[in-house]
């Protein structure tokens, strides 16, 4: 996997990789792999691999488990009130007051079910409103990365290939030609 | 020349040679040279570049005339044509300008019938970036991102067009630096302060993004070849332009199917409101989960009252459906980069919980009074509070989304349609349950309803109440907002380095662990110190 601008000569038996330009010549091919199987594909694979959690997913956890903890905290609490109000454990059946509801009513508040099903919603709304500007977003959290993040590595000499008006001479950056500059 | 370079070019106008390409289409600023092509040649052969002799020929005639054309490298070309001393130097100081100077120049020579080869001239040529990249890469830095360009052009292109881009001219050599035997924290150091890297490699990309990100940086990085996809895959936000290979959009989180990098901008204010919207909701949320656990719990201990678990799912309802209108919510972008500030997220939610939980007791204390409190005509305990719970628990959304923009009707909508049905809940006394249970000191309100209906009269004045009660939280939070201490509270440190352990990694890297049998045919593993791969290439 190399920038590599040389051609190289390719002949009968030969194999040649996926989304390979030919420069001279033609050639009749057999299809040995494809899709994921293929050169590219796997290369493609193993990339998408493994990665942690991402950042976004890792600042959910911690706000959902911060909460969680705090709704059995306001459960005990509520408990130990209620042992000195001589509450019951499930009785009387019909009213709200006794310990197991309690738990019920602090656990419905206090567990943001809803979290993330807005924060989702959001980011997919976004990525809508980014795809109408022609960026199509894989992942989701790509977008909390991209707001957080701080330097932007940018490959910029390969954005040229379509604009020869500006400059009287101009070439691409990787032309088939190898030509020592000095 | 520009005739001879002209013709020296790729005769096949489909697939045309990019230096090709612009030989032939500058053509049109030279009038004389586009008349000499017209003026009937025929091509004999022609021979494509070859990467051993370096240049194109081809053997055209003209007026019964075998001429032979060749464009190519200077040298080639030079070695090619027998010209003066002189002549010979001037090209070659020339070359070696240019070459300086970041472009790269063809030379041009013909030969007519058998006289010897003629020297006409050279060509630079110079790979201009687009038009828009200049203005997204400054519009980026306003935007508090620090860009950096990675090329696999020599140093000399690399800072001309870093002058062009009015990017800084900081621009190593990635392969000096990374196997250049300089330590590790120098190594990081100098990435991090860095404009840019010339005769990048495929893993020195991936090795940048490393170290910026060892650094504590997040990176977003975009790229379009095969071999730019692990290090889009490393970076946080890996992007990748138009035309880029489909093992690059793999890698991606995000594909630009627009051509230029402008997109970039609008993905980073896109994805900063995005945020802001995201952050005002878990503000809004993680405060509506404290106050009602602060409220009921007192009310429990306290009074042994509770609000009914009916009632309770639907306040639980209420407060995250019409919030889901959050994502189509108005909202601003900062200028710098966007944090989470977690602590300051927590601090400023508990303080909105409990003023909100004061909120609800004092609607509650009023109704201990035997001639009414807040029940102007009549009304139930549960309906009256679950109004007042529900109407200032959705009105926080507005309070910690900021004044900066106006919400958007969706939301507005949402939120009234959740605040009708609450009222109407109150009014009919829906799951109320009638008088309910006694509190502990018992309440002896003369105008408690029996069927756990509320008057309009004390809805109106519910909802008065709730407003001032939002208005009161939204100045709080306005305040909180200006202590500079809570404002920069948990914003993560950038660029924190860690000498010893760069230092470490740096040299365990260029170790590599030797396994040799010795007389006895034990196994034995020593450390050696890898060959580094210049040497190899030496």
């Amino acid at each position: 996997m190399t920038g590599e601008s040389l051609a190289v000569d390719k002949y009968c038996a030969d194999v040649v990789y996926y989304t390979t330009g030919c420069k001279r010549g033609k050639a009749y091919a057999v299809v040995t792999h494809s899709a994921k199987m293929s050169f590219v594909g796997r290369t493609a694979s193993l990339v998408s691999g493994a990665k942690d959690q991402g950042h976004f997913k890792a600042i959910m956890n911690s706000i959902g488990t911060t909460l969680l903890v705090l709704v059995v905290a306001w459960i005990l609490i509520s408990w130990i009130g209620g042992f000195y109000h001589h509450l019951r454990i499930a009785t009387p059946e019909s009213s709200s007051v006794n310990l197991l509801h309690y738990a019920l009513i602090l656990l419905i508040i206090g567990v943001p079910v809803g979290l993330p099903v807005v924060t989702t919603t959001t980011l997919a709304v976004g990525a809508a409103y980014l795809a109408k500007e022609k960026a199509i977003v894989q992942k989701l959290t790509a977008i909390e990365s991209l707001a957080v993040s701080c330097p932007a590595l940018m490959s910029l000499l390969k954005q040229q290939a379509n604009d020869h008006r500006v400059l009287m001479f101009s070439a691409l950056t990787r032309p088939v030609l190898s030509l020592p500059t000095s | 020349m520009m005739e001879v370079a002209a013709l020296a070019s790729s005769h096949n106008i489909k697939s045309l040679d990019p230096i090709d390409k612009v030989t032939v289409l500058t053509l049109k600023r030279y009038p004389k040279a586009k008349e000499g092509l017209q003026s009937g040649w025929t091509t004999e052969t022609f021979t494509p570049f070859d990467p051993v002799s370096k240049r194109i020929t081809a053997v055209c005639i003209k007026n019964g005339v075998r001429y032979t054309c060749a464009k190519g490298a200077p040298k080639a070309i030079l070695t090619l044509s027998q010209c003066s001393k002189e002549t010979a130097a001037e090209y070659k100081t020339k070359a070696t300008e240019f070459a300086r100077r970041g472009f790269r120049s063809l030379g041009v020579a013909v030969k007519e019938g058998d006289n010897p080869w003629q020297l006409l001239g050279m060509l630079p040529m110079f790979d201009p970036p687009r038009d828009d990249t200049a203005s997204t890469i400054a519009e980026a830095q306003t935007l508090g991102l620090s860009v950096k360009m990675l090329t696999g052009d020599a140093i000399a292109i690399a800072k001309e067009t870093c002058k062009m881009l009015a990017l800084g001219t900081k621009v190593y050599n990635s392969d000096k630096l990374i196997h250049g035997g300089l330590s590790g924290t120098t190594q990081h150091d100098l990435v991090e302060k860095a404009d840019g890297f010339a005769e990048v490699f495929p893993e020195h990309k991936y090795q940048v993004v490393e170290m910026l990100q060892q650094r504590g940086h997040l990176t977003a990085m975009t790229g379009d070849g095969v071999n730019d996809a692990p290090s889009l895959k490393k970076s946080d936000c890996g992007i990748a332009v138009e035309g880029a290979t489909e093992a690059a959009q793999a890698a991606a989180d995000i594909v630009f199917l627009a051509p230029g990098l402008s997109t970039i901008v609008t993905a980073i204010k896109t994805a900063r409101q995005i945020f802001q919207r995201m952050k005002a909701y878990i503000q809004y949320r993680i405060a509506l989960c404290l106050h009602l656990e602060i409220y009921l719990v007192t009310s429990m201990v306290i009074i042994n009252e509770t609000v009914t678990v009916d009632l309770i799912v639907f306040l639980a309802l209420f407060a995250d459906l019409a919030t889901i209108a959050v994502a189509y919510d108005n909202a601003h972008f900062e200028q710098r980069p966007v944090e989470w500030q977690l602590p300051k997220i927590w601090i400023i939610s508990v303080i909105l919980g409990i003023l909100l939980a004061l909120g609800t007791w004092v609607i509650r204390g009023t109704m201990f009074l035997p001639d009414g409190g807040i029940v102007e005509n009549f009304g139930s305990i549960q309906g009256i509070l679950f109004l007042e719970i529900s109407l200032t628990e959705n009105w926080l959304i507005f309070v910690t989304r900021g004044g900066k923009t106006l919400p958007s009707w969706q939301l507005v909508l949402a939120i009234f349609g959740v605040d009708v049905l609450a009222t109407l809940f109150c009014v009919f006394g829906w799951l109320a349950g009638g008088i309910g249970e006694a509190s502990d000191p018992a309440t002896l309100n003369s105008k408690l309803s029996q069927n756990g209906r509320t008057d309009i009269v004390t809805v109106v004045v519910v909802w008065g109440y709730s407003i001032c009660v939002t208005i009161v939280i939204a100045i709080v939070y306005y305040i909180l907002n200006q202590i500079s201490w809570l404002d920069n509270l948990g914003r993560a440190k950038r660029s924190r380095a860690d000498t010893e352990i760069e230092n470490i990694m740096a040299h365990l890297s260029k170790v590599a662990l030797e396994h040799e049998m010795d007389q006895d045919g034990r196994g034995r593993y020593t450390l050696v110190s890898k060959t580094s791969e210049a040497e190899e290439d030496d």
